[in-house]
């Protein structure tokens, strides 16, 4: 019988999961990857984990106490980096060891350190020794990684192509993406223009007149987690809205747009929200027409990230920016609400095209 | 240049002296009062860490005495700490104050230059002999303090200790030369030496972990050392400055190898850093434990990541050991009242285990 391995779908799963799967997969290994949250499993999460961490965190709990009757090994890897000299979260540094103690029963855990923050390759010894635990075979191990690697990519094709995670990671499984991939190679799509947006998502509109266009910047496992964000997506293209997030930036762009700041974030994934931000800020005519930054309860560095944001916005006036905050209790209704109020505000600032109105007057402060 | 810096438990002197000797104007912040903390939380982002919101309270309170220069320490991640110095820059800058900020990185070679920056008239000697008396003065309090933690439980008045303690640190801000401080020192600890003391009896012992600032101001931790010293109990901080800059700037040997002891004995438990004390946290209640000590008290400010971790942790070391571990998350809203009876309710507790200890001992062993 292969060996089980459980993936939690949560926290930095939403970036890596597709070169995790493909890499256990090719190597002869069962993944077993958790259900997308949901309510037990936000319940079981917030019951284990103390009450002081961030949700997501509790999240990831209910998702390991899911798989661990159900799979052998849990692959949980404390990722302290994934860039030089950059780092991800001190909850994600110690995440292994914070599930150990909070709960018990575990199967194995694989808790390998990955830390690029000296330079990337420090990743190859980490990928042999995962490897060499399901197979002996270098050879395979080696293959098995580029193609996680191959898949990983295409992922972020898809991603940056306008799709959400959960419809880039369905497209990846039915391999939907190859001719999206190659003709992207072939023919530089808008994610290859240097100075327009990094993506741009074409939907048809209500009524003849452009789409609103929405950045929706936060940590990806919070804005695509469909439970937690109520999804957010899919409620904002019900409207007619075009949405665009940070894994839909080319990291050039994301650079650029921050190396105005006094200090580089040493955030990498902050660093994404912060440079979606500021690049679309920068761009704020032609791009989009507003800002929701999704902040999850607890969480530390969106706290100083979201302050951050909302004085750069504030500075160049001009562009709404929303500040949402979403715990276990937030209600659909209440957050709807709130979205429809932001994107009823940018249509009609759009009807009266009054550019001299202050964002900050009505419903766009920063609540 | 009107130079001013961030107010930590008896840490202004050094810098008050440092800065004096560097040739600066000092404007040394207003001893931290509950109006300081609520300028603070008025102006900072609300889930900031409560470090930086009693700091920015500070900084205002300062530049409105009129200072211009702010010096700040730095650091580069993975704790919100590195971002500090820009959020406050920031803040400063949009509630109208002309307030440069200097960030001090915790390295030599970063830490010198800026030093030298601030003093600009002085030859490097002149700066080294700055240094060398803010460190012997830095050495001194920390020395007064440790007397105290040890002295208070012991003394029959223990209020007398605090008076004692609070005349030595006016004696050291006087001293302004080594010798002085050497005196000052001596003086302290004789006149604390002379106290009468109770009989001797084995007192309670308490570790005291977590996270520097809070460990140290005691505005926020509401003198949690004193409080304890007065219920008889001995407290152990394993939070020193001095300590801090040893490790982390001077390197010294015997730092650095307290430093791996500490990390060895969270392995277990924790198997990396995780910023802040989150490592110190977990490995020093290890060996408090090892060291036959009653019990083990965390402090953090709310939403504080590293400790976070340590927090998550510590209940199974607790259990493991055999020794109760108790936490106070303190933030601007924690009242004295709600904290005092935690602390007695837990020394009680501890009381009550060592006599439950006494008596199995005595049917054990027999008398
Ligand atoms: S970045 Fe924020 S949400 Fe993510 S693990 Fe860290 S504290 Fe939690
Ligand atoms: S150690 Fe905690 S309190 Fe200090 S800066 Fe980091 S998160 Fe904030």
């Amino acid at each position: 019988m292969p060996l089980r391995i459980g993936i939690p779908r949560a926290l930095l799963a939403y970036y890596y999961l597709p070169l995790w799967e493909e890499f256990f997969v090719q190597l002869g290994a069962e993944v077993i990857i958790s259900p997308k949250t949901n309510k037990e499993l936000l319940d079981g999460g917030v019951e284990l984990a103390v009450d002081e961490t961030c949700l997501p965190v509790k999240v990831f709990m209910g998702h390991v106490d899911y798989l661990k009757s159900r799979a052998d090994v849990l692959f949980i890897p404390r990722i302290v980096s994934v860039e030089p000299q950059k780092y991800t979260c001190p909850k994600l540094l110690g995440l292994p060891d914070m599930v150990k103690s909070n709960i018990a029963n575990l199967p194995v855990i694989w808790g390998d350190t990955v830390n690029l923050s000296a330079k990337r390759r420090d990743l190859l010894p980490v990928v042999y020794r995962i490897g060499r635990r399901i197979s002996p075979n270098v050879v395979r191990i080696t293959q098995a990684f580029w193609r996680a690697c191959r898949q990983l990519r295409k992922y972020e094709c898809l991603l940056r192509r306008g799709n959400s995670v959960e419809e880039a990671y369905n497209r990846l499984r039915h391999r939907e993406c190859a001719p999206w991939f190659w003709t992207g190679l072939l023919s530089p799509g808008p994610a290859a223009r240097s100075n327009g947006p990094s993506a741009q998502v074409s939907r048809p509109a209500g009524s003849g007149a452009p789409p609103i266009t929405v950045a929706v910047v936060g940590h990806a496992y919070n804005i695509h987690d469909t439970y937690l964000s109520l999804d957010i997506i899919s409620c904002l293209r019900k409207m007619g809205v075009n949405v665009l997030t940070p894994e839909m930036m080319r990291r050039d762009d994301i650079t650029r747009a921050v190396s105005h700041l006094p200090k580089q974030l040493f955030w990498t994934f902050c660093q994404r929200i912060m440079g979606t931000a500021c690049h679309y800020l920068n761009n704020c005519q032609q791009a989009v027409d507003g800002i929701i930054n999704i902040a999850a309860f607890g969480c530390g560095p969106d706290s100083l990230v979201g302050e951050m944001l909302a004085k750069e916005t504030r500075r160049r006036g001009q562009m709404p920016f929303m500040l949402l905050t979403i715990d276990e209790h937030t209600g659909e209704a209440g957050l709807l609400t709130r979205i429809e109020a932001f994107i009823d505000m940018i249509r009609w600032r759009r009807q009266r095209n009054a550019c001299d109105l202050s964002p900050y007057g009505g419903l766009g402060s920063n609540i | 240049m009107r130079v001013t810096f961030p107010r930590m438990g008896a840490l202004d002197l050094t810098f008050n002296t440092l800065f004096k000797q560097l040739g600066a104007e000092v404007v040394p912040p207003p001893p931290a009062t509950k109006a300081t903390l609520a300028l603070g939380v008025k102006h900072a982002p609300e889930f900031a860490c409560l470090p930086l919101k009693l700091m920015l309270g500070n900084f205002i309170q300062a530049v409105e005495l009129g200072a211009d220069t702010i010096v700040m320490c730095g650091g580069c991640g993975p704790c919100r700490l590195g971002h500090y110095a820009q959020v406050q820059q920031q803040i400063l800058e949009d509630l109208g104050y002309r307030a440069r900020v200097v960030v001090l990185e915790a390295s030599v070679c970063d830490l010198l230059p800026k030093i030298r920056h601030l003093a600009p008239h002085k030859s490097w000697r002149e700066i080294l002999r700055a240094i060398n008396i803010a460190w012997v003065k830095m050495n001194a309090s920390d020395g007064i303090e440790s007397l105290m933690l040890k002295i208070r439980p012991r003394a029959v008045k223990p209020r007398a200790v605090t008076e004692i303690y609070e005349q030595g640190l006016q004696l050291l801000a006087a001293a302004h030369t080594v010798e002085e401080i050497r005196t000052a020192h001596r003086e302290t600890f004789a006149a604390v030496k002379a106290l009468p003391l109770r009989a001797e009896k084995p007192l309670l012992r308490i570790g005291i972990v977590g996270e520097l600032f809070v460990a140290l101001e005691p505005l926020v931790n509401q003198e949690i050392e004193r409080r304890l010293g007065e219920l008889q109990v001995e407290v152990k901080r394993t939070l020193y400055v001095s300590e801090w800059v040893r490790s982390h700037l001077l390197w010294s040997r015997q730092a650095r190898k307290q430093r791996r002891a500490v990390k060895d004995a969270a392995q277990p438990y924790l198997g990396h850093w995780v910023g802040g004390h989150g490592l110190e946290s977990i490995g020093r209640t290890i060996q408090l434990a090892q060291a036959g000590f009653d019990g083990v008290i965390q402090v953090l400010p709310f939403t504080c990541m590293p400790e976070i971790v340590a927090k998550s942790i510590l209940p199974q070391i607790s259990k493991d050991y055999g020794m109760p571990v108790m936490t106070l998350v303190l933030d601007e809203h924690a009242g004295e009242a709600g904290i005092m009876t935690r602390i007695e309710a837990f020394v009680d507790l501890l009381e009550r285990r060592r006599k439950q200890e006494d008596v199995r001992y005595e049917r054990i062993f027999g008398s």
